[in-house]
C-alpha cells in the first residue's frame, strides 16, 4: 500500500505534466506530484519506521529461482527517498522557471520524474536485481539528461561518456551482484545481511568487493572515474542540480551504506575505501581550485564531498556512520542550492565565468541572500547543518591511528571552504576594483527572474539553517538511518555546540588554511583544463574498441551475397556432414514407393536443363527466367505427389520473386560475371557439396526414424481436434500457432530491414 | 493505355476477391491466409508496376505498414478469447456451427482471425518489397 500509493502518485505525473502545461497558465504545478509525493512518503513512512515497523511488499517475479520484487522500508532507504522528493520537487518548481519558453519543456520534466521514480525504486528495493534495474534505469535517464541538448556534439559525446562509465561499472556491478547472491545464498538484502559471515569469509570475497565497488566508485565519481562528473555538467542547471549533486552521484554512496552490513568491516574495504576517498577529495578538490566556471567548480567540490563520505564509510564506526549521513543531507540541501543559484546567475548574465561576476546582490537580492546561506553551510560554520556536518567527520577521523588521514581532511575541508567563498561570496558581494567592462555590470535581465527560480534555492538554503540550529529535527531519522546499517550502533547526540575540543580546533584551523587558499587562488586558476588522463585512456580505450569493430565488420561484412552464402553453405556442408556421415555411411539406395511416371521424367529433365542453363548464361535475365522454370516445376512436383497447399505457395513465390527480380535486375551485379558460373572451380565445389549432401540426406531420411513421426498424429487429430480437414492449415493456424506468430513477427521485421535498405539505396542515388 | 493497364483494372479486384475466398475456405480445403496473402500481394504488385492511381499514391507507401500492423495486432487479437476465459494460451476458440444461405455451414473461431492476421502481415511485407523495389528502380530511370 506505502510503496503503492508513493509510486502511483509520481507515476501520475506523467499525465499531469503534460495536461498542466497544455491548460494551466500556473507552470510551477507541475512539481506537486512530487510534493505529494514526498509528504505521502514521510507521513506514511516515518509513524512505522519510528515505531520499528517494517514495511515490506513482495511481488512475485521468478519465485522459483527466488527472484521477487521485493520492496522495505529502510532507514536509510526513506532518508534518500525524502531527499529524492524533497529536492526533486524544489528542482521541478525550479526548472518550470528555468526551462521557460524551452519546447523541450515537457520532455525534460518527464525525464525528470522517470528519474524520480528510478531513484525511489532503488532506495527501497530489498531485492539486488531489482536494484540492479533501478540503477541502470537511473544511468540511462542520466544519458538522456547529460545529452538533452543532442544538437550539441559536445553534449552527445559527454552523455555517452556518462553513460560508458556508469553502464560499465553497472556491468560489473551486477557480476559482483550475482556472485554475492551465489555465495550468500539470497537474493535480498536482509537475508544477506544474516549470512555476512558466508560472504566475507569466502575465497571469493575480494572478487565481489571489487565488481561491487566498481559500481558503486563508476556511479559516484570516485578516483579515477571522477572525470565524466565535470563533463557531465553541460546538461541544463536544473538536472546538474538533481542527478550530478543531490541524487544520482549518492547512489553509489547508498550501495555502499547497504552493503557496509554485508561486505563492510574487514581490512581490504577499509583500506579500500579510505584510501580512494581521501584521493577523491584532494582531486576533487584540486580540480576546483583550477577552474573558473562557477558549474566546474561545484562539480570539484561535489567529488571531494563524495570522497569524503566514501572515506567516511570506509572508516565504518558509529560515529562514522553517523558523519556519512549528516554529511549526505547536509550536502544534499546546500550543493542543490548552490547549483540552482548558478543557473539562474547563468541565464541573467549570460556567462558562469567567475571573473566577471560581481556586485550581483544589486540586482538579485533573493538569490544573494540564498547563496550565502548555502554557501555558509557549505564551507561549514557554525550555525549551518554543513558545521555540525564537518565536527562529527572530525570526532569520527580523530580516534584513527594514522595522522596522515587528519591531515588530508583538513587540506580537503579547507579546499571545499575557498571554494565555497568563490562561488557564493564573490559573485554577490565582491565589488568590481578594476572596473573592468564585465558582464555583470550589464546584465541581460536587470532583477530577479522568475520567482520560482529564487525560492527554491532559498528554501533549502534555510533548511541547512533550521537543521543546523535545531539539528533534532532530523535526528531521528538520522539515527534511524544509522541503525538501519549498524544495528548495534551506539547512537551519539546531534548537537550544534559540544564545548571545545579537538574538533573545533580542527575546523578553526581549517578555515585559517580555507581563507589562505582562497586568496591564493587566482594564480591556481588555469586559462585551459589539460585533459586529466582518466579521459584521455577513455578516449583511447574507446577509440581502439572502435577501431576493433570497424575492421571486424569490414572482414566479417563484406557485402557480396555469393561470400555470405559461401559462409552459410560451407558451415551447413561440414556441420552436418561431420555429425552424419559417420553414422549414416555415404552409400545410398533407392528405396521408395514413389513411382516415376513419364510426367516426372519430363518435369525433371525440364529442370535440370534450366539447372545447367542457369550456370552458363551470362545474361541475367536469362538466369532469373531459368530460376522461375526450376520453381515452377517444384510446384508441379508437390502437386502431383499430392501437396496441393505446397505447390500453390510455392508456384505464388515463384512468381513474385520473379517480378521483384525484374525490378532490381539492372543494380545485381555479380563480380566476375566474365566467367560462366560452372567454370568457376570454387563455386563449383561449394555447390557440388552442398547438393550432394542434400541428396544424400534426403535419400537417407527414408531410413532414419529416430522417434516415431509426428505428423501422422496430426492428420488424425486435425478433424476432431481443429476443426479443419486440410492439414496444412490446421497445423499453421491452430496446432503449431506459436511458430507461425513467430515468423509473422520475422517477416514484419523483415519489411522495416527492406524498407530502410531501400531508403538508403534511394538516397545513395539521388 | 496498355494492355496491362487496362488488364489490371480488371485483374486486381478480381484477384483480391480470389484471395480472400482462398484464406476463407483455408481450413477446410487448399488455401489460407499465407496463400491468400499472396494472392493479394499479386494483385497489389499488378497495381504498382501499372502505376499507383494519383488519388492514393500519398497512402500507398503507409498502406504496407498499416497492414504489418494490423496484422500482427490481429494475430495477438486472436489469443484474447483465450486469455480471457482462463483456457491455455493461444488456446483455438470456436462458436457454435451456423447455416447461411450462400456460405453453407460456418464456423468461425480463432484460427480463422489468426489467419487473417496472417493474410494482412503477408501481403504488407510483399507490397512492402515491390514499394521499395519499384521506387528503387523509377528513381534510376528519373536521374
Amino acid at each position: 500500500m506505502f510503496f503503492a500509493l508513493t509510486f502511483s502518485i509520481l507515476a501520475s505525473a506523467f499525465l499531469l505534466v503534460p495536461l498542466i502545461k497544455k491548460f494551466s497558465g500556473a507552470r510551477v504545478l507541475v512539481s506537486l506530484p512530487a510534493g505529494l509525493a514526498f509528504f505521502a512518503f514521510l507521513f506514511m513512512g516515518w509513524p512505522s519506521l519510528r515505531s520499528g515497523e517494517v514495511i515490506t511488499h513482495t511481488l512475485e517475479w521468478f519465485p522459483s529461482m527466488g527472484i521477487n520484487l521485493d520492496f522495505q522500508l529502510t532507514g536509510m532507504g526513506f532518508v534518500l527517498g525524502l531527499l529524492v522528493m524533497g529536492i526533486g520537487a524544489l528542482i521541478m518548481s525550479y526548472a518550470s522557471g528555468y526551462m521557460k519558453g524551452d519546447a523541450k519543456e515537457t520532455r525534460l520534466y518527464l525525464l525528470l520524474y522517470s528519474f524520480m521514480v528510478a531513484m525511489v525504486g532503488l532506495a527501497v528495493s530489498n531485492n539486488l536485481l531489482l536494484f540492479f534495474i533501478f540503477w541502470e534505469l537511473t544511468s540511462i535517464i542520466s544519458y538522456l539528461l547529460v545529452g538533452f541538448k543532442h544538437e550539441y556534439e559536445t553534449s552527445r559525446k559527454n552523455a555517452l561518456q556518462a553513460l560508458l562509465i556508469t553502464g560499465g561499472g553497472g556491468i560489473a556491478m551486477l557480476i559482483g551482484l550475482v556472485m554475492l547472491s551465489h555465495v550468500g545464498g539470497a537474493w535480498t538484502f536482509t537475508e544477506l545481511t544474516a549470512n555476512a559471515h558466508l560472504i566475507t569469509e569466502s575465497a571469493l570475497y575480494p572478487y565481489i568487493l571489487t565488481l561491487v565497488l566498481l559500481g558503486a566508485f563508476t556511479k559516484s565519481a570516485q578516483f579515477p572515474f571522477h572525470f565524466w562528473l565535470p563533463n557531465a555538467m553541460g546538461a541544463p542547471t536544473p538536472v546538474s542540480a538533481y542527478l550530478h549533486s543531490a541524487t544520482m552521484v549518492k547512489a553509489g554512496i547508498f550501495l555502499m551504506f547497504v552493503m557496509t552490513p554485508i561486505l563492510g568491516g574487514t581490512e581490504l574495504w577499509k583500506t579500500t575505501l579510505i584510501t580512494t576517498g581521501s584521493i577523491t577529495l584532494l582531486v576533487g578538490g584540486w580540480f576546483g581550485l583550477t577552474q573558473k566556471d562557477l558549474k566546474a567548480i561545484l562539480a570539484g567540490t561535489t567529488i571531494s564531498v563524495l570522497g569524503l563520505i566514501t572515506f567516511l564509510i570506509g572508516i565504518g564506526s558509529d560515529k562514522a556512520i553517523l558523519a556519512a549521513i549528516l554529511v549526505m543531507v547536509a550536502h544534499a540541501l546546500y550543493k542543490a542550492s548552490l547549483f540552482m543559484m548558478v543557473g539562474a546567475v547563468d541565464l541573467a548574465t549570460g556567462t558562469r565565468n567567475i571573473n566577471e561576476l560581481r556586485g550581483l546582490k544589486k540586482w538579485m537580492p533573493l538569490t544573494a541572500t540564498a547563496a550565502l546561506l548555502a554557501g555558509l553551510s557549505k564551507m561549514g560554520l557554525p550555525p549551518f547543518y554543513g558545521f555540525i556536518a564537518k565536527e562529527y567527520l572530525y570526532k569520527a577521523a580523530i580516534p584513527l591511528p594514522m595522522e596522515w588521514i587528519q591531515a588530508v581532511l583538513v587540506l580537503g575541508n579547507a579546499i571545499i571552504l575557498a571554494l565555497a567563498i568563490k562561488v557564493s561570496i564573490i559573485p554577490f558581494f565582491a565589488k568590481d576594483k578594476e572596473k573592468q567592462e564585465s558582464a555583470s555590470d550589464n546584465p541581460l535581465h536587470k532583477n530577479e527572474l522568475d520567482w520560482t527560480m529564487s525560492v527554491s534555492p532559498f528554501v533549502l538554503a534555510i533548511l541547512g539553517v533550521l537543521f543546523g540550529a535545531f539539528p533534532n529535527l532530523i535526528t531521528p531519522m538520522v539515527h534511524t538511518a544509522v541503525h538501519s546499517i549498524t544495528p548495534e550502533a551506539n547512537l551519539y547526540a546531534v548537537k550544534l555546540w559540544s564545548g571545545v575540543n579537538w574538533p573545533l580546533i580542527l575546523s578553526i584551523f581549517t578555515v585559517g588554511l580555507g581563507l589562505a587558499l582562497f586568496f591564493s587562488s587566482r594564480w591556481l586558476e588555469k586559462k585551459e583544463t589539460p585533459k586529466s588522463w582518466g579521459v584521455v585512456i577513455y578516449e583511447r580505450l574507446l577509440e581502439a574498441v572502435l577501431c576493433l569493430f570497424k575492421k571486424t565488420t569490414r572482414v566479417v561484412q563484406s557485402g557480396y551475397l555469393q561470400n555470405y552464402l559461401a559462409v552459410i553453405l560451407i558451415a551447413t556442408v561440414a556441420l552436418v556432414a561431420w555429425k552424419s556421415i559417420p553414422t549414416m555411411g555415404l552409400w545410398v539406395s533407392y528405396e521408395s514407393n514413389l513411382t516415376l511416371t513419364p510426367i516426372i521424367i519430363i518435369t525433371a529433365v525440364i529442370m535440370l536443363i534450366s539447372a545447367f542453363w542457369i550456370c552458363i548464361t551470362k545474361s541475367k535475365l536469362n538466369s532469373i527466367i531459368a530460376l522461375g522454370v526450376i520453381g515452377a516445376g517444384v510446384a508441379l512436383l508437390f502437386a502431383y505427389y499430392s501437396a496441393p497447399d505446397l505447390a500453390i505457395t510455392q508456384l505464388l513465390v515463384e512468381s513474385l520473386i520473379v517480378v521483384m527480380f525484374a525490378w532490381v535486375i539492372k543494380d545485381i551485379k555479380p563480380h566476375n560475371l566474365s566467367t560462366p558460373l560452372l567454370l568457376n572451380s570454387w563455386y563449383l565445389i561449394i555447390s557440388a557439396s552442398f547438393s550432394l549432401l542434400i541428396f544424400t540426406l534426403v535419400m537417407k531420411s527414408k531410413l532414419v526414424n529416430l522417434a516415431p513421426a509426428i505428423s501422422q498424429k496430426m492428420v488424425e487429430m486435425s478433424y476432431p481436434e481443429g476443426f479443419g480437414s486440410n492439414v496444412v492449415n490446421v497445423t499453421l493456424v491452430d496446432f503449431r500457432a506459436l511458430d507461425t506468430w513467430g515468423e509473422a513477427t520475422v517477416i514484419s521485421i523483415a519489411a522495416i530491414g527492406v524498407w530502410i535498405l531501400g531508403k538508403n539505396l534511394i538516397s545513395k542515388k539521388s | 493505355m496498355t494492355l496491362i493497364s487496362s488488364s489490371t483494372r480488371v485483374i486486381a479486384p478480381l484477384l483480391i476477391l480470389l484471395s480472400l475466398v482462398i484464406l476463407y475456405r483455408g481450413h477446410n480445403l487448399p488455401g489460407g491466409g499465407f496463400i491468400g496473402g499472396l494472392t493479394a500481394a499479386a494483385a497489389m504488385m499488378l497495381i504498382t508496376l501499372n502505376g499507383v492511381p494519383s488519388k492514393f499514391e500519398k497512402h500507398w507507401n503507409n498502406l504496407s505498414l498499416v497492414l504489418i500492423g494490423s496484422g500482427l495486432v490481429t494475430l495477438f487479437c486472436s489469443f484474447l478469447p483465450s486469455l480471457m476465459t482462463g483456457a491455455a494460451f493461444m488456446e483455438a476458440m470456436w462458436l457454435p456451427t451456423v447455416y447461411l444461405p450462400i456460405l453453407g455451414k460456418v464456423k468461425l473461431g480463432t484460427p480463422l482471425i489468426f489467419d487473417i492476421g496472417i493474410y494482412l502481415a503477408v501481403i504488407g511485407f510483399s507490397i512492402k518489397c515491390a514499394n521499395v523495389f519499384h521506387a528503387n528502380s523509377s528513381s534510376e530511370t528519373d536521374h
